[in-house]
């Protein structure tokens, strides 16, 4: 069953007198548990693909479903309690709130969902220890290594237990053993919560972690010839 | 736009407001009270100027004074049915000269001091009425009256009417 | 779903020096409102409660509003006791009170001058002026004066040279000062009293500005008025002394529309400095808001976060200048034309101060928090 569908999806970008179309008719499906790498020159549409999928961003066309909901249809409150109950989002720079603990970080998310505390105290330390940073939990982002950073951001994309997450460039700005941690996490994430995942990434090696490739050029997908075969390898127990 | 509209004619709205309630009590507080006893119907056809009384008048002479109400910011007496009057040849602020208070006669003060006369309603007895004139008589500043009673006149020539009735003229 | 409150709280501390200038902008622009109604206050409560209710002054009609400006003869109060029934009247003394009042340049032993207000008055007065209390020496004879607490401020001179046994010079002769006064905060108490007859020698005049008559309670100047009023030789009117003050309220109208007017200015310029630190908070966050858009919290629920960042500080500022106005400047006197009051930081003072304080914090946080949050969540995810 797709979790994510595309249909005639279109959008342009005004740039001076020109107009610009990343996106042009693409229709895709993502099938529920996939981990689906997008590839592609800069400035192919890879990230608007990833807006549009999570709401932040509107198409010109075409329609979008997520789990059943038609997200274009949404308005811009309705998306963002959409996007508080059914999506995770990884961000290649972190994002995490400077101000706020790594604990109350991964919160945050949980404050929008109806939540006894001990329930939301409960999954944000489960969040925590999934991204191993248990002992962490009270140091800020600036106590945190880049890494480090990036799980906090991870923890607080699953902590709702969303259907989908999406990851922009998630490996971007981390050297490449902190990469090949981070790459690892995503692959369990996705193995044993069942997370379907969406991931943007300029790095083939990178993006040989998901099951499906797909690189997008001149506005159109193009189904990579190499089709990952989904791993098995069950190494850590992360199931919340 | 729209909010500019409904904030200029609320400013309007209130502006009207005001202006409604100065006419209403305006209006009010000239309304001739009818049932007072101290009202004549017919005006004494004897009347002197009140300039002239103050010059000819003996004292505890019978006398009708002409005069118009003013002479001063605040010519009624709180509590007592009395007030000043001023002689009709003394020229008035003029309502296109915009003075709030025209019946002080502010611009022609010096003709005041010789053309004024002090008016005490009194009852049947002979007593001070208590009350406010202007209830009693319906008359406001400006009004002008004849006054019927009995001239005082001191040594420093200030000339009192203790009036047992007073003819109110129609206009102002 | 509203965002931890720690979120704004935090956020204040991130850029400490920008939120201390705000803090201080803001803690200053609220306690220039409250000196500023603080002095409204004052002016209005020392001219409301001056005046003594059960006090007629008869005074010059021709001075119109100011008793400084009226010379009336000095028989009238024998004229008035006698022709007008209705005084207050007790072992044979008339509660009236003749007084010559002025406005005069004063010095003191130091040769600073400045200018003061005299009341010449007679034995009879304090019957007539009940709020006046001798709080210490004596009552005044011959080349002697007693000063009002606040008199002083009025004559912006040190405190210590209006002491008892000090001398004060004016109207080309001495004067040692015999006692000092109190008069429940009214405008007496910037005054300076002398003895009436000394006075008159000292000035060679004959005549008095006034005279206080105190009514009987409930007592009525009906009588007072129409004797001023039959009397048009005499050139007098008798004015209510609640009246009369109430009537300077009137003449200081334009003072206190002025002072309103520094409050409005002040406040328009507390809303730019709550406005221009908001405007710096929130551009160094322009993609930490989107990415609170993007985890799922409505942009309302960011706008009264950042709203609450403004009253927070502006809570604080109003709460550190409302300490400041209490501690250190109520009851502070200021001097003005027709004497001296106290700051009066009351609770109506402290209430618009913080209220406008609080008013600025939320309304200037408004615009740059919209601004932010009108940007495109996707654009604003790639902001530096």
């Amino acid at each position: 069953m797709a979790i994510v569908e595309l249909r005639n999806v279109s959008k342009r970008f005004r740039k001076g007198d020109e107009t610009i179309t990343p996106l042009d008719e693409i229709s895709l499906e993502v099938q529920a548990g996939d981990f689906v790498s997008l590839m592609g020159p800069s400035g192919t549409g890879k990230s608007t693909l990833l807006n549009l999928v999570s709401g932040i961003d509107r198409p010109d066309s075409g329609t979008i479903l997520v789990n059943g909901t038609e997200i274009t249809r949404l308005s811009r409150g309705q998306l963002a309690d959409w996007r508080a109950q059914n999506l995770g989002y990884i961000f290649q720079t972190h994002n995490l709130i400077p101000v706020l603990t790594a604990y109350e970080n991964v919160e945050l998310p949980t404050l929008l969902l109806k939540l006894t505390s001990d329930a939301r105290q409960k999954r944000v330390e489960l969040a925590l220890e999934a991204v191993g940073l248990s002992d962490r939990a009270n140091h800020y982002p600036r106590q945190l290594s880049g890494g480090q950073e990036q799980r906090v951001g991870i923890a607080r994309a699953i902590v709702a237990h969303p259907q989908v997450v999406v990851a922009d460039e998630p490996t971007g700005s981390l050297d490449s053993e902190t990469s090949g941690q981070i790459q690892d996490l995503l692959k369990r994430l996705n193995r044993e919560l069942n997370i379907t995942m969406l991931m943007v990434t300029h790095d083939a090696g990178v993006a040989a972690i998901a099951n499906r490739q797909l690189i997008l050029n001149r506005g159109k997908f193009v189904e990579s010839p190499s089709v990952a075969i989904r791993q098995e390898s069950p190494d850590a127990g992360l199931c919340p | 736009m729209k909010v500019l509209n409904i904030v200029v004619s609320g400013f309007c709205l209130v502006l009207l407001g005001c202006a409604e309630n100065d006419g209403k009590s305006q209006a009010n507080s000239a309304k001739p009270a009818a049932a007072s006893a101290f009202i004549l119907a017919f005006e004494p056809a004897d009347a002197v100027a009140v300039g002239v009384a103050r010059e000819n008048a003996e004292n505890d002479q019978s006398i009708a004074v002409v005069g118009r109400i003013g002479g001063s910011e605040k010519p009624f007496v709180d509590g007592i049915a009395a007030f000043t009057i001023v002689d009709l040849k003394v020229q008035y602020c003029a309502d296109e000269e915009g003075c709030p208070t025209p019946w002080d006669y502010c611009c022609h003060q010096d003709e005041v001091k010789t053309n004024i006369a002090t008016v005490k309603i009194i009852d049947e007895s002979g007593k001070l009425v208590s009350g406010d004139a202007r209830e009693l008589l319906g008359v406001k500043e400006l009004s002008e009256v004849v006054v019927q009673g009995t001239a005082k006149r001191d040594a420093q020539g200030n000339l009192s009417l203790a009036a047992s009735k007073v003819f109110v003229r129609a206009g102002k | 779903m509203l965002l931890p409150w720690e979120y704004g709280i935090r956020n204040l501390t991130r850029r400490p020096f920008r939120s201390g200038l705000t803090l201080a902008a803001l803690s200053i622009v609220v306690l220039l409102i409250i000196v500023v109604v603080g002095f409204i206050r004052g002016l209005e409560v020392s001219l409301a409660d001056s005046g003594d209710p059960d006090v007629v002054l008869i005074y010059s009609v021709t001075s119109g509003e100011n008793i400084e400006s009226s010379a009336i003869a000095a028989r009238t109060p024998g004229l008035l006791t006698s022709s007008v029934a209705g005084t207050v009247n007790r072992f044979g003394v008339t509660f009236a009170s003749p007084e010559i009042y002025l406005g005069t340049r004063i010095g003191n032993e130091n040769g600073a001058v400045g200018l003061g207000l005299i009341r010449a008055v007679t034995e009879t007065s304090p019957l007539v002026r009940r709020y006046v209390r001798l709080i210490e020496g004596k009552w005044p004879v011959r080349g002697e004066v007693i000063v009002g607490k606040l008199a002083a401020a009025k004559l912006g001179s040190d405190p210590g040279q209006l002491e008892i046994g000090k001398k004060l010079t004016f109207e080309g002769q001495d004067w040692t000062i015999s006692g000092r006064f109190v008069a429940e905060g009214t405008a007496f108490e910037s005054e300076i009293w002398c003895i009436l007859a000394d006075f008159q020698a000292a000035t060679m005049r004959q005549d008095i500005s006034l005279v206080a008559l105190l009514l009987p309670p409930q007592g009525s100047s009906s009588e007072l008025t129409l004797f001023c009023k039959e009397r048009t030789d005499l050139e007098l009117q008798a004015v209510r002394e609640t009246d009369y003050y109430a009537a300077l309220q009137q003449y200081y109208r334009p003072v206190r529309l002025l002072a309103w007017m520094v409050v409005l200015l002040v406040s328009g310029a507390g809303l730019f400095a709550g406005m221009n630190m908001m405007y710096g908070s929130v551009a160094g966050r322009i993609r930490e808001i989107a990415t609170l858009q993007t985890v799922g919290y409505r942009r309302r629920a960011i706008l009264m976060s950042l709203v609450q960042e403004g009253v927070v500080l502006a809570a604080a500022s109003s709460l550190l200048s409302g300490c400041i106005a209490l501690t250190l400047l109520n009851g502070h006197a200021v001097r003005f034309t027709m004497g001296a009051f106290a700051l009066r930081i009351d609770s109506f003072a402290l209430t618009i101060g913080c209220g406008a304080g609080l008013f600025l914090g939320a309304l200037g946080a408004l615009p740059p928090a919209i601004k932010a949050l009108r940007e495109s969540v996707a654009a604003s995810l790639k902001a530096i």
